[in-house]
């Protein structure tokens, strides 16, 4: 096992992997830019280092400045966290170069999964169903035409260096085809150097739901039940719950034994996860794979009593996974909720100091985030705060759970997304579990409706 | 950190005549050293960037008090994380030592990161008039390396 782990992250998923390392007697080290020096990530990890200034290609993506502090402090391997450098390759290549070990997949596996026009094809040839388009990346917008054609409108245009909604776009018609095929083109190779593109076929109003994998160096290969993803503004995922409640048992176990036995023809190994499209018809198709540990891993952890993170230790110490498949138990019903400092109707950034904090807490309830009163948001990097997860028996209670706890969270001097979170639990919709990746658009403007219906009650009151 | 703490450590080992104090709590451990007997003037010392005391989480870097710098002290902090040289080879000659008078561009150390040997040169021209860190110490981003007095 490891002595001593470096978090090449910040805010509370620095926060979370520290926490692991604590519980398993392992050292931790903090990296941080200068304006981070009060955060808890800095305050509870046995050692700090910090590694540059405020901007974060100066700081946490400065791949010299971290491998350098672990070179200094001795640690013996390094957990990415999210973003940043969790899926880049060549980081991960340079760490074992320096003989740290980089808790992930191999560098290898992660170039694989990041272009997503190899994934597709890989996933394709390895039995996961994926959605028709092309096969692999697309040359001119010839083929595209000749491929749209085959499939037929509408269909999304995708970059291959993209994912997570990055770079794509939507043709519902053939004459506007060559020309978004080109701007994607371009945008891509501006955006991730790599100008490669590829064509799905595009579905309306999808549900967004995930499979969590774990695999070991010795072939066992399991997977923890999927995550509902669908409540998401501009691609960025807002609220997740675990299991998704269109799920029934026979599918999740077909579903996870195709996403299980793909990874393991693949010899993936760590924490992943399979993300997948599901059509109106309940039709599943192969998304892309994140090869890292997601923001939503606690919904899992809640229905599973599975760690995730120490798993993904435990692993890249080239250990055995602490459980088989079968004794993975799905247990009640669990939600969170990603609190954002933003406006909760415009979402607009809100940084700046947190005058008051009251966490919310009792039976069934987690809070992961870095913040506390007097904390100050930082305008450089992410918006999200902290993250509310509830568990309880089943949905309903799981929701009135998360109700409650949305209004013990009390955090002045900020705005912050808790409102429409407030909002969404109350939403009939929401409540019956019919939804789809529309579900946010759709919501705010209703709700921007009835306020506007209001205000003009208001004004018919005034002038009455 | 907690300054005012030092602050006040740095005022009693003065009134007290003592010339070196440990002080450790939880969070925290500082040695203080008081170099001759020239009378300090405790709160000068804030005028200095001090040392991250947290970083290595072993041992702290020393804070001399009797060497407290002048409020025109210009100081010459660490670009990167890594390792600190006062020399370009194990054995050879230090770029610089303490008295020494150096110009704009003169190289006064190496901070070694990823075995790249990155050569630190003087922004200033003037005397070096203290070296914070012993030859090998791990530094971080915006640690203070030398105090160097502008000509």
């Amino acid at each position: 096992m490891f002595s001593k782990i470096l978090i090449a992250n910040r805010g509370e998923i620095a926060l979370r992997i520290i926490r692991a390392c604590r519980e398993m007697g392992i050292q931790s080290v903090a990296v941080y830019s200068n304006v981070d020096e009060n955060s808890l990530h800095v305050r509870f990890a046995d050692e700090s280092v910090c590694i540059g200034p405020a901007r974060n290609d100066k700081s946490y993506l400065n791949i010299t400045g971290i491998i350098s502090a672990a070179l200094v402090t001795g640690a013996d391997a390094i957990h990415p966290g999210y973003g940043y450098l969790a899926e880049d390759p060549g980081f991960a290549r340079i760490c074992e170069d320096h003989k740290i070990k980089f808790i992930g997949p191999s560098p290898k596996l992660i170039r694989l999964m990041g272009d997503k026009a190899v994934a597709r094809a890989t996933m394709r040839s390895l039995g996961v169903p994926v959605l028709p388009g092309s096969d692999g990346e697309v040359e001119d917008a010839k083929e595209a035409l000749d491929i749209a054609a085959e499939i037929g409108f509408p269909v999304v245009i995708k970059a291959s260096g993209g994912g997570g909604g990055k770079g794509m776009r939507i043709v519902h018609d053939k004459d506007d085809l060559p020309r978004a095929f080109e701007s994607v083109q371009g945008e891509a190779g501006a955006a991730f150097g790599n100008p490669a593109a590829y064509i799905e076929k595009y579905v309306g109003e999808p549900r967004h739901i995930e499979f969590q994998l774990l695999a070991d160096e010795h072939g066992n290969v399991i997977h923890l039940g999927e995550r509902e993803c669908s409540i998401q503004r501009r691609h960025q995922k807002l609220i997740e719950e675990s299991p998704s409640p269109v799920m029934t048992s026979r599918r999740r176990h077909s579903l996870g034994s195709i996403a299980t036995e793909a990874a393991s023809k693949l010899g993936y190994t760590s924490a992943g996860t399979m993300e997948f499209l599901m059509d109106p018809r309940g039709q599943f198709y192969f998304l892309e794979m994140n090869t890292r540990i997601q923001v939503e891993h606690p919904v899992t952890e809640f229905v599973t009593g599975v760690d995730i993170v120490k798993e993904m230790i435990v692993i890249a110490a080239g250990e055995k996974l602490s459980l088989k498949q079968s004794d993975v138990k799905f247990n009640g019903h669990s939600l969170e909720c990603r609190i954002n400092a933003e406006h909760p109707e415009t979402f607009a950034p809100s940084p700046g100091e947190i005058t008051a904090c009251n966490l919310p807490g009792g039976i069934g309830v987690r809070v992961d985030t870095s913040i506390y009163k007097d904390y100050v948001v930082l305008p450089y990097y992410d918006s999200l705060i902290a993250k509310v997860i509830a568990h309880a028996p089943t949905r309903n209670e799981a929701i009135a759970r998360m109700e409650r706890s949305l209004e013990e969270f009390v955090i002045e001097g900020i705005d912050t997304t808790i409102p429409f979170h407030m909002e969404v639990m109350k939403d009939s919709e929401f409540l019956a579990g019919r939804f789809s990746t529309a579900f946010v658009e759709r919501f705010l403007g209703k709700a921007r409706a009835e306020r506007e219906r209001k205000g003009k009650r208001v004004r018919t009151a005034h002038s009455a | 950190m907690d300054v005012e703490l030092i602050r006040q450590l740095m005022e009693l080992m003065a009134s007290c005549h003592v010339c070196e104090l440990e002080y450790e709590a939880s969070d925290m451990r500082v040695k203080l050293r008081r170099d001759g007997a020239s009378p300090p003037d405790a709160g000068k010392a804030s005028q200095v960037a001090l040392p991250d005391l947290a970083f290595g989480g072993t041992e702290a870097p020393e804070l001399r008090e009797g060497e407290v710098a002048e409020p025109e002290v210009a100081v010459v902090k660490s670009p990167i994380v890594g390792t600190f040289y006062r020399a370009p080879a194990p054995g050879a000659e230090p770029f610089v030592s303490t008295g020494d008078y150096v110009t704009v561009g003169k190289t006064l150390c190496i901070v070694e990161a990823m075995k790249v040997m990155n050569e630190i040169e003087s922004d200033f021209d003037g005397k070096v008039i203290k070296i914070l860190m012993e030859d090998a110490q791990p530094v971080e981003y915006g640690q203070p390396l030398m105090w160097i007095e502008p000509a």
